[in-house]
């Protein structure tokens, strides 16, 4: 009975077998999708009795218009931008330090592994503390006087600069586990080949922990597109002084909470959703270029 | 083979304890069974909330067919957001606490039912007027008052003394009461992040308020640019502040270098404790412009859900009668800082001596006479959120109201037109 | 270049010293087989050749230059692990460029060596692969010409042969052999297999407890064992011991006079048991039982008992179970005192001294 031919029944047993992801699936992802979809083909409708009355392409020709979305868009990238490189690479520094720590390494992978755990309200609150004006710890550190939360110039970089630190952790795990992964001796071998410390991190360590490299790269980059708590605790539930921390996902809160425009609100989160699969897609391009050696079959 | 056991186990007690609290809930409550349960979301926390269910446990002991079952949802804003899910997803308590500018998105959601065949039109005309203007829209009675507040001016009484300022009667003798100060590096005004309350108190003022009957906005105007000139000019040149990310005014307040704060009514409790010992402080009402007195009321109300039995309706409207009797509005008002709901509680002899108790409350009782509220209109979120983003860019950019006004003007005509067509 | 050990000592902390005083040295040009059980201290001597560990006294001399504290960058050591340790990311080429790139040398001569290295280890077919698609013969060829292309002072293979199967076995070895001919580069090969090392190498040094017990061809280890430790740990099936008391009287009274006082134990391997009568001149012929014979191929392996010991012999024709006088001759029968060193060797006596 091994490797039994695939049948109708045999089929129908696999399926079984798949049905409970699958109806999860379906229901919490699929079906949720698809009414977005028709939410935001919905120019003239009841949100509360979900009846739909005229269609069209109005809720995408608001936000093309519309300097708010224009404004989230822009505050998304930048801040994606501000916060995804300088994560991962801090991160990756972190981890390799960490990595040749003998001793304390544990203790301070927890350190930096509290604010991931530690509720955003919470990091919230002690970081709109450091960041006060007259006496924060931020402002007394680099001997400025920057009202963060209140200039609109900035309240940018404290944003960035919180979630920064508080994604550092998760991300100096990853690393550390994905240098774990990688054998010693590679090391070794290129040392005994005569490869300099820098050589051997950028030609040995850097591309087998390409793969690590991508996934954080990819994870960061959809977390930080959809990050919302943050600005919500930070800004007390406002999206920064004069709109300079509205995001994406702010805005659709905004929308759909605040203002009851669900279609748009819709519409701006089918946006949301074609970036982050344009970006997903973009680094699973990128991850099946560089990693063609983990494939038997390469080329 | 162990860890199957003690699966096995795991799963025989929780079906124990499921099966267990299965019998044990109807045996617990068969007494009530033949009441009609009325739930009652609201968005009040610590002393409101425990003022609220003292309220609730008295009516429940009135009771014999109604029992009023309280939830409390957290702040308004989850609360908010829970109406709109189980809105959607069929699950509405009987009434709920909402602002009654929500109203018109209920209605025409068919969520919400006018209390008007529940409670009749009479317990409405004790109602302090300006209460009042809230309850109906078009023609029909949604939104029942609940917890009401005004705008009223705090001033530290000793820095009053101090500097020998009288209590400003006017906005403009205000302002230059600020401008004498700030060589004391004394601040006159403290504002909350938003001056939108001000700004609509001065609107209203001067005889202009910023949204009229239609509903039109008058945001534009040559009265409304000066009405925002009177508060953007004293930010500019500092003798007012906004609180900026600390949301509240009586931060900076409290710091003690701060003569006045425009707040709402309802921070009274909560700034009696959390006031620095030795800060003495007293209340009075919004200054005058163009001569005239007119405060702005807010507060939250509560309505009734269309989902609801006929049963719970009924029980509904008998829990929203007993709020109005004069003894427990009164108590509510004395316990929570919010406003009688009653002419005639107001003028309670027993009321009135608790004022004499409580000179802080008087402000805002005296503002009724003149308090006003907004009209409730289809998209009034949408114009509250465009109004605010405006404002935040007076204070925190180099924005001037010229340049500010006439882009907050189309947008929201733009909004009203759109829900106009809606 | 010609590898000194130099009274070395090296302990782990908390342990007692895995070398101690050890004297070693490894001849120029030669391919040098360094053979002993797990634990005998191979690893070590290989990491230290490596860089990767400091004596914690002696010397270590590369030509008798000290290289003692220099590390692993400086030594010029090419070294092949057990699984070979390619670059998975690498191609086969890039693998072999590896060390080439790291010296900077210019990409035009990169080329030339590379294609010679791959002709010499026979991979050139292979050089746009990936380490993941070759078999494993084929990464090993790889992985030599890597550690060759840095043109190394001395080449190190750590169990290069053990993940192989055995027919790539034989062909590897002799693949082995004839580049490190060609190239004539001092190596090092290290095993716990002694066909390898008898096959293979020039000199073999068997090791054990981090002591060497004899440096010799494969012929002279096993025919002139220094100690007992060698003559065990050479020779398939083991050689077979008995106390010297209980042969010494079937022995030739000189022989057995001579050695009275000193032999503790004699050690007789599987050849020197033989059907009688023979050609070959015989210490003593005795009436054995067999009791067992197992068949494997060419070898037949006879189980005999004699006065109550058990004795094996790979000489014997397919016998049945019974008794057969059995001849015992002088080559392959050692005498050891009671600290192991080799008494005498069967006729080539030369440990008598």
């Amino acid at each position: 009975m091994l490797n039994p031919k695939p049948s109708l029944k045999t089929t129908l047993h696999a399926l079984a077998y798949l049905a409970p992801l699958l109806i999860i699936t379906v229901l919490f992802t699929v079906w949720p999708l698809l009414s977005a979809v028709r939410l935001s083909l919905a120019t003239r409708s009841n949100f509360y009795t979900g009846r739909v009355t005229a269609y069209g392409w109005a809720n995408f020709g608001a936000l093309w218009h519309d300097p708010d979305f224009h404004r989230a868009v822009q505050h998304t990238l930048l801040f994606t931008l501000g916060v995804v490189p300088a994560s991962v690479l801090l991160a990756l520094g972190v981890a390799l330090l960490l990595n040749r720590l003998p001793h304390c390494a544990r203790f301070f992978q927890t350190l930096y592994f509290l604010p991931f755990v530690t509720s955003t309200v919470a990091v919230s609150l002690v970081w709109g503390w450091l960041f006060q004006a007259d006496h924060g710890v931020v402002n007394g550190l680099i001997h400025t006087n920057i009202d963060w939360l209140n200039d609109p110039h900035y309240s940018l970089l404290a944003l960035i600069l919180l979630c920064l630190w508080q994604s550092l952790g998760f991300n100096i795990l990853l690393f550390l586990a994905g240098l774990n992964h990688i054998d010693d001796r590679y090391l070794l071998v290129a040392q005994l080949n005569g490869a300099t410390a820098w050589q051997r991190f950028w030609h040995v360590t850097w591309p087998l922990l390409t793969p690590t490299v991508i996934l954080i790269t990819v994870n960061a980059l959809i977390t930080n597109f959809k990050v919302f708590d943050q600005v919500y605790a930070l800004f007390h539930g406002s999206a920064g002084p004069a709109n300079a921390d509205l995001t994406l996902t702010y805005y659709l809160y905004q929308k759909f909470y605040i203002e009851n425009q669900t279609g748009l609100a819709a519409a701006s989160g089918l946006v949301l959703f074609g970036l982050v699969l344009l970006i997903t897609g973009l680094a699973g391009t990128y991850f099946h270029h560089w990693t063609r050696w983990l494939r038997k079959d390469a080329r | 083979m162990p860890s199957l056991r003690r699966l096995t186990q795991c799963f025989l007690l929780l079906t124990g304890i499921l099966c267990l609290s299965a019998c044990g809930h109807p045996a617990a409550s068969s007494q009530a069974a033949h009441r009609t349960t009325i739930t009652f979301w609201h968005g009040m926390t610590a002393d409101h909330q425990a003022a609220l269910t003292q309220l609730v446990n008295r009516f429940n002991r009135s009771q014999t067919r109604y029992r009023v079952v309280p939830v409390s949802q957290g702040n308004f804003g989850t609360l908010q957001q829970k109406i709109t899910v189980a809105a959607k997803s069929d699950t509405l308590p009987t009434i709920a606490q909402t602002t009654y500018t929500n109203v018109p998105n209920y209605v025409q959601g068919h969520l919400v039912v006018p209390l008007d065949a529940y409670l009749g039109k009479r317990p409405f005309q004790d109602v302090v007027p300006v209460f009042r203007q809230s309850i109906s829209y078009r023609g029909k009675a949604y939104a029942f008052p609940f917890s009401k507040s005004a705008r009223i001016l705090f001033y530290n009484r000793d820095l009053l003394k101090q500097q020998n300022v009288a209590l400003p009667a006017t906005w403009a003798a205000l302002h230059q009461d600020g401008k004498r100060l700030k060589s004391q590096h004394i601040t006159a005004l403290a504002l909350d992040q938003s001056f939108l309350t001000e700004l609509n108190d001065l609107t209203y003022q001067a005889g202009t308020p910023l949204i009229t009957r239609g509903p039109r906005a008058n945001l534009n105007t040559k009265q409304t640019r000066a009405a925002t000139h009177v508060l953007w000019d004293m930010l500019q040149d500092h003798t007012a502040t906004t609180a900026g990310n600390a949301g509240y005014g009586s931060t900076q307040f409290f710091a003690g270098k701060t003569l006045f704060y425009s707040g709402s009514s309802a921070a009274i409790p909560v700034m009696q404790a959390s006031a620095p010992k030795g800060f003495h402080w007293g209340t009075t009402v919004e200054p005058r412009y163009h001569g005239r007195q007119g405060t702005s009321v807010s507060g939250n109300d509560i309505v009734l859900f269309k989902s609801a039995s006929p049963a719970q309706r009924r029980g509904a409207a008998a829990f929203l009668h007993f709020l109005l009797q004069k003894k427990q509005t009164i108590q509510w008002a004395e316990k929570t800082g919010y406003l009688p709901l009653t002419t005639s509680a107001c003028q309670d002899p027993h009321y009135q001596r608790y004022l004499a108790r409580h000179p802080n409350a008087r402000a805002a009782v005296r503002s009724l006479d003149f308090g006003f509220q907004d009209r409730a209109f289809q998209g009034y979120p949408q114009y509250f959120t465009a109004i605010n983003q405006s404002l935040d860019r007076l204070t925190t950019t180099q924005t001037s109201p010229e340049q500010a006004l006439p882009q907050l003007q189309q947008r929201v005509n733009t909004i009203l037109r759109e829900n106009r067509g809606a | 270049m010609e590898v000194t050990f130099q009274d070395i000592t090296l302990a782990y902390p908390h342990q007692a010293p895995t070398l101690a005083h050890f004297t070693w040295t490894v001849p120029d040009g030669e391919l040098t087989a360094l053979l002993g059980p797990s634990g005998s201290g191979k690893t070590t001597l290989l990491n230290l050749l490596a860089g990767l560990l400091t004596p914690d006294h002696g010397r270590l001399l590369f030509d008798q230059v000290d290289v003692t504290h220099q590390g692993m960058g400086q030594r010029n050591v090419g070294m092949v692990f057990q699984d070979y340790a390619l670059y998975p990311h690498l191609t086969v080429h890039d693998n072999i460029a590896f060390p080439l790139k790291m010296a900077h040398v210019k990409r035009a001569e990169r080329e030339a060596q590379i294609r010679q290295f791959a002709a010499l280890v026979r991979v050139t077919p292979f050089l746009q692969k990936y380490p993941r698609e070759l078999s494993g013969g084929q990464q090993q060829r790889v992985a030599l010409a890597r550690a060759l292309i840095q043109r190394p002072a001395v080449l190190l293979l750590d169990e290069p042969l053990s993940n192989l199967d055995a027919e790539l076995r034989v062909t590897l070895r002799q693949e082995i052999r004839r580049i490190q001919q060609a190239t004539g580069v001092t190596t090092i090969f290290v095993t716990h297999n002694q066909t390898d090392a008898l096959q293979i190498a020039d000199t073999i040094t068997l090791l054990h407890h981090g002591q060497v017990q004899q440096t010799g061809t494969g012929h002279q280890l096993y025919h002139t064992p220094a100690n007992l430790t060698v003559a065990r740990f050479i020779g398939s099936p083991r050689l077979t011991t008995l106390p010297f008391a209980a042969l010494a009287p079937a022995l030739p009274d000189s022989l057995a006079a001579r050695f009275a006082s000193s032999a503790t134990l004699v050690g007789i391997r599987s050849e020197a048991l033989l059907a009688t009568p023979t050609p070959i001149p015989l210490l003593t012929t005795q009436t054995m039982r067999l009791t067992a014979q197992d068949f494997l191929g060419r070898d037949i392996v006879s189980h005999l008992r004699w006065h109550q010991q058990d004795l094996i012999s790979t000489a014997l024709p397919p016998l049945a179970p019974g008794e057969y006088p059995l001849g015992l001759a002088a080559p392959g029968c050692y005498f050891f005192a009671a600290n192991g060193r080799c008494l005498w060797t069967g006729g080539t006596d030369h440990a008598e001294s």
